[in-house]
């Protein structure tokens, strides 16, 4: 039996933050909203029905993440709609971790309730600041008030495992401000947090307020604009991040998450979900947009919302950017993704999945990382220092190959065995895995 | 018959200053002959090169065969060369005019005799050739085609009151000026009967074909077949193909006879055998004595050309041997660069030859190029008594072994209206210029003259000029003499390590400012490492500025969301192609951009 993730895409939002690149509409009227939900149910079907080799009842669902968007944002019938469903089509592991975001100011006591009877297991909740002044410049519809009484209502309605999203870089925002923030969410004692840093994505209202610096027209028009934190303050904040959560019983697992400590199962809180991505386990995305990985093969779905609808749940028109990932792919896959985590990734492993040394090919590499101080290896993994977080894309470009190495010859025996290699690396879902490896 | 062809021939070119309508009217004479239709009828058809058509400058000389009927009923043979209109490019003019009878001197209604007229019409004047003007621009509301008759008349003393008016843009007054050929230029002389004589005027290099030869023949018949020896390098070789130039084609044709201008293949191997200014004789029956070749060009501007990839170096010498082939102009040698590795020192007439080489190699022979600092030659006089010539600065001796320097110094000439004069005198006297003289010939047209250094106006002085006199200054020099000056080789040290490539000579004054832009610029060109890394410009070992790269401090990627992995990714590749492009000093990696730009410190472009 092998493991699979499940992504839900809710594209719907009440209304679009300024900083958001996401796939997402705020403007979309109710029946479509519904008609989506339709197609959905069709995909999800179809897709079950079409799992390449394997049929649905080969794999068994570890975990399901609802994002967006806000699925919060639709009905939580709907929701309970689209689980079922999935639970219909597929095996859904006991225990699985089902995650749902949500925005404060679209749930109340009731709506949560019926997340939780309907076996919603884990939130996230997106409070990205705790000062309305901020919450105002990113576009957030939602107040500090908000946050909390949905915090309340979630803990009420009996959810033990609850995530908030927290930003910092944000337009105006000081270090203690962002400080601040911190020690509000961590007095709320969440099970994981998840920081992320502030970037200026193409496309978004940010992007041309703050894409290319403050201009003479700005000025000429009396625009007013704050400006974003340096870059000091800005890793000052990213530093104190890591320090004040390892403080406060937070141990970060992964570049940009952090999940409470817990002393019989060290990795209890950890979003199960995310580590598939990280550890290229299979994964299956449903909806606008979302993306899949089965069996080293990627796609993704289209971003249309009207063709979408239109195809009713038709994989062969849903479904595009297939790529098959050879082994030199994989191997880079392997290294980037890995190297997020915070434990690394493993000399064994590699060699289990790719039947190669990860010291032979990229042994240079990871000295002269380890020398300049960027990662570190330990006991039988390497991993990024805190140095190396901070730089981390140009860590991990050092992990793409080149194009001769692919042509080598010994990258070519590694497919045969590729199904196999699946299977062990199935066995049990990824973080389970990593229990063995560290002692 | 054959006597009655070519009294029915006329070779002619197009001399003009830059931007006063060559190569358009070269378009309309074309088109006017109907060589080409409507359709294959580009804008500027002999301007072939891609730089060419960007820049709307003429490079290469480029020939055309036409057939016009006369109004007295005759058909002549046209043969018409274009030429470069810019200084840099004078040698290119030098022997187009060699293959021609007569020119047609273009001069533009509006802004009448400039630097550059006067500069060619001497050169064609010096090949005896006749020389007929041509007032261009007549459409324009400013025109002033009476004004700027009397001027030539004055300024260059040749007749010019029955000269043609065209518009050569919307293609008015051309048939006048193919009469005016007609009736203007000469018949070409020699004797078709005579000892084979040629002389070899450009060339061109054919995968297929090997080196294609442009040649005007003065005496006797270059027929296919024929065994002809090339009388500078002693080679021979058998004629394959004779022919004459359409517009970007090869005509194949039985034979080429005393007067026209052609081409032929002889499936030459060895590109050297076949150097332009050499003639070309019948090995059976050679003639007497060879045609005077060109006054050799000699560079005036050195710089290295270091191929990006390092295994493409024979790829390089391969592409400048043929860019040498149809321009004599250019020099190189091997050299080698601690910073840069294998690649060429070589030597251009000035610094727009050089940028035109460089592109010519990118696009033409798709290499990408470290270029180095520009240099002149500077001579060093030694304690010991010897002189040497010092084109690279990293060879500069020990200055404990160095008696003095002399640099090269230019007479340089300025043309431009009075209101700009004072701005102008201010930049040459920046650039270390000696005033010799100021002269109006109009009066609203001044002529400066200064004495220059080279190397103060190989750098950015053409850009500088023209923004300070907002485009109106035209510029005009020649090598003069050598003069002992107060000069220090800055070297440029990142992180500490010396980069060679980046070294240069400049006078002892210019010296902290120079190396203050240098580290300036180079601090913007070299992106952020890991750690910090300091730019330093040293004179002898003692740092005169200093910038520093600070060290980057993130460069992380907050999420991947969805699973969606192929933005990461994508931006992991396009870093890693970053690197690609960049060359190791040390442990610092500097983009091959960085080498060039840093040379144009006041081009804000």
């Amino acid at each position: 039996m092998k493991s699979l993730a499940l992504y839900v895409h809710i594209p719907f939002c009440a209304g679009k933050c300024y900083y958001c690149d996401f796939l997402s509409f705020a403007d979309v009227a109710e029946d479509i909203r519904l008609r989506y939900t339709e197609a959905l149910l069709q995909e999800i079907a179809e897709a079950a029905a079409t799992l390449p080799k394997q049929s649905a009842a080969d794999f068994e669902v570890s975990s399901i993440y609802f994002g967006g968007g806000t699925p919060s944002f639709i009905a939580p019938v709907q929701i309970e709609r689209i689980l079922n469903h999935i639970r219909d089509h597929f095996h859904v592991r006991t225990g699985a971790e089902i995650t749902l975001e949500l925005n404060p100011g679209t749930v109340t006591y009731d709506s949560l309730k019926a997340y939780k009877s309907f076996g919603i297991t884990r939130l996230s909740i997106g409070a990205q600041s705790m000062m309305n002044l901020d919450l105002e410049h990113l576009g957030r519809v939602h107040s500090v008030s908000d946050f909390y009484e949905a915090y309340r209502n979630a803990r009420t309605a009996g959810f033990r495992n609850i995530s908030v999203d927290v930003m910092m870089g944000l337009p105006g925002q000081k270090y203690a401000d962002y400080l601040n923030t911190l020690r509000e969410i961590v007095a709320c004692k969440p099970e994981h947090i998840s920081s992320y840093a502030l970037t200026i994505e193409e496309g978004t209202p940010f992007h041309e307020i703050y894409g290319s610096g403050r201009t003479a027209r700005d000025n000429a028009l009396g625009l007013f604009r704050l400006d974003l934190p340096d870059e000091e303050e800005e890793r000052k904040m990213y530093a104190e991040t890591a320090n004040f959560l390892v403080s406060a019983g937070y141990h970060r697992y992964e570049i940009s998450n952090f999940a409470k400590n817990d002393e019989e199962r060290p990795h209890r809180y950890e979003s199960k979900h995310n580590i598939v991505y990280w550890t290229r386990g299979d994964y299956l995305g449903f909806g606008l947009g979302a993306s899949s990985m089965i069996e080293n093969t990627r796609f993704s779905n289209i971003r249309d919302l009207n063709a979408y609808i239109e195809a009713d749940g038709d994989v062969q028109k849903i479904r595009e950017n297939e790529t098959v990932l050879d082994i030199r792919a994989q191997i880079e896959e392997f290294m980037f993704l890995g190297l997020r985590m915070m434990r690394g990734v493993s000399f064994a492993r590699f060699e289990e999945c790719f039947h190669l040394s990860m010291r032979e090919l990229y042994g240079a590499v990871i000295d002269a990382m380890c020398r300049d101080g960027l990662m570190q290896e330990d006991e039988g993994s390497v991993m990024l220092t805190a140095r190396g977080v901070d730089v981390s894309n140009t860590v991990m470009s050092h992990f793409l190959l080149e194009e001769e190495q692919k042509e080598e010859d010994a990258f070519t025996g590694g497919d045969e065995e590729k199904d196999q290699d699946r299977e062990a690396k199935e066995d049990g879902p990824p973080q389970d895995k990593e229990s063995e490896e560290k002692p | 018959m054959a006597q009655n062809r070519q009294q029915n021939i006329r070779n002619f070119c197009i001399v003009a200053h830059i931007d006063h309508g060559k190569s358009t009217l070269a378009d309309r004479i074309i088109e006017k002959t109907g060589v080409l239709t409507d359709r294959e009828m580009q804008d500027q058809v002999l301007d072939n090169m891609d730089i060419e058509r960007e820049r709307g400058i003429t490079i290469k000389s480029q020939c055309v065969r036409m057939v016009y009927h006369a109004q007295n009923g005759e058909e002549y043979v046209l043969n018409m060369i274009d030429t470069p209109g810019h200084v840099d490019f004078g040698y290119e003019v030098s022997r187009s005019l060699a293959a021609c009878d007569g020119a047609i001197l273009v001069v533009d209604a509006t802004q009448g005799v400039e630097a550059q007229t006067l500069a060619n019409v001497y050169l064609a004047l010096d090949h005896d050739l006749d020389v007929f003007p041509v007032i261009n621009k007549i459409d324009l509301p400013s025109a002033e085609p009476k004004k700027v008759k009397d001027e030539i008349e004055e300024v260059i003393g040749i007749e010019a009151q029955d000269a043609p008016e065209v518009s050569a843009k919307l293609g008015t007054g051309i048939e006048d000026v193919l009469e005016s050929v007609i009736r203007k230029i000469p018949a070409p002389g020699g004797d078709p009967g005579a000892p084979l004589k040629c002389l070899i005027f450009d060339s061109t290099y054919d995968s297929y074909r090997g080196v294609i030869v442009f040649v005007r023949v003065r005496d006797g018949r270059l027929k296919k077949g024929m065994r002809v020896r090339f009388m500078q390098s002693g080679a021979e070789e058998e004629v394959v193909e004779t022919g004459t130039f359409g517009p970007g084609q090869f005509i194949p044709c039985e034979e080429l006879s005393a007067g026209m201008v052609g081409y032929f293949t002889a499936s030459i191997k060895n590109i050297r055998n076949a150097r332009v200014g050499d003639t070309v004789t019948d090995a059976a029956n050679p003639c007497a004595e060879a045609l005077p070749g060109y006054k050799k060009v000699l560079p005036m501007v050195y710089c290295g050309f270091y191929p990006a990839d390092t295994a493409r170096y024979p790829e390089l010498r391969d592409a400048l041997e043929k860019l040498q082939l149809n321009d004599a102009s250019l020099l190189y040698e091997p050299e080698t660069s601690q910073a840069l590795g294998f690649g060429f020192r070589c030597g251009f007439l000035g610094l727009l030859h050089l940028e035109v080489i460089e592109e010519r190699l990118i696009r033409e022979y798709s290499i990408d190029l470290v270029t180095t600092a520009p240099s002149v030659i500077y001579k060093v006089h030694k304690t010991d008594g010897t002189c040497v010539d010092l084109t690279n600065p990293t060879n500069l001796p020990d200055p404990s072994e160095i008696e003095y320097m002399e640099e090269p110094v230019i007479d340089g000439e300025i043309m431009v209206t009075p209101e700009y004069v004072g701005s102008i005198m201010q930049l040459c006297q920046e650039r270390r210029g000696i005033y010799v003289s100021t002269e109006y010939i109009e009066k609203n047209r001044a002529v400066l003259r200064y004495k220059l250094p080279l190397n103060e106006v190989i750098y950015d002085f053409f850009d500088a000029l023209k923004s300070r006199s907002r485009g109106y200054a035209s510029f005009d020099y020649e090598l003069s003499d050598y003069m002992r000056s107060d000069l220090v080789k800055l070297d440029i040290l990142i992180n500490k390590e010396q980069v060679d490539a980046l070294s240069f000579i400049v006078h002892a004054d210019g010296a902290y400012e120079r190396g203050r832009k240098m580290c300036e610029k180079l601090k913007e060109e070299i992106p952020r490492h890991l750690f910090e890394i300091p730019i330093q410009a040293a004179i002898g070992g003692k740092v005169i500025a200093r910038e520093t790269v600070k060290a980057l401090r993130k460069d992380v990627l907050a999420k991947c969301y969805g699973g969606d992995i192929s933005r990461k990714r994508k931006l992991l590749e396009k870093q890693k192609e970053g690197k690609k492009k960049m060359r190791q000093i040390g442990s610092v990696e500097i983009p091959q951009s960085a080498f060039l730009n840093v040379l144009k410190l006041d081009d804000e472009g």
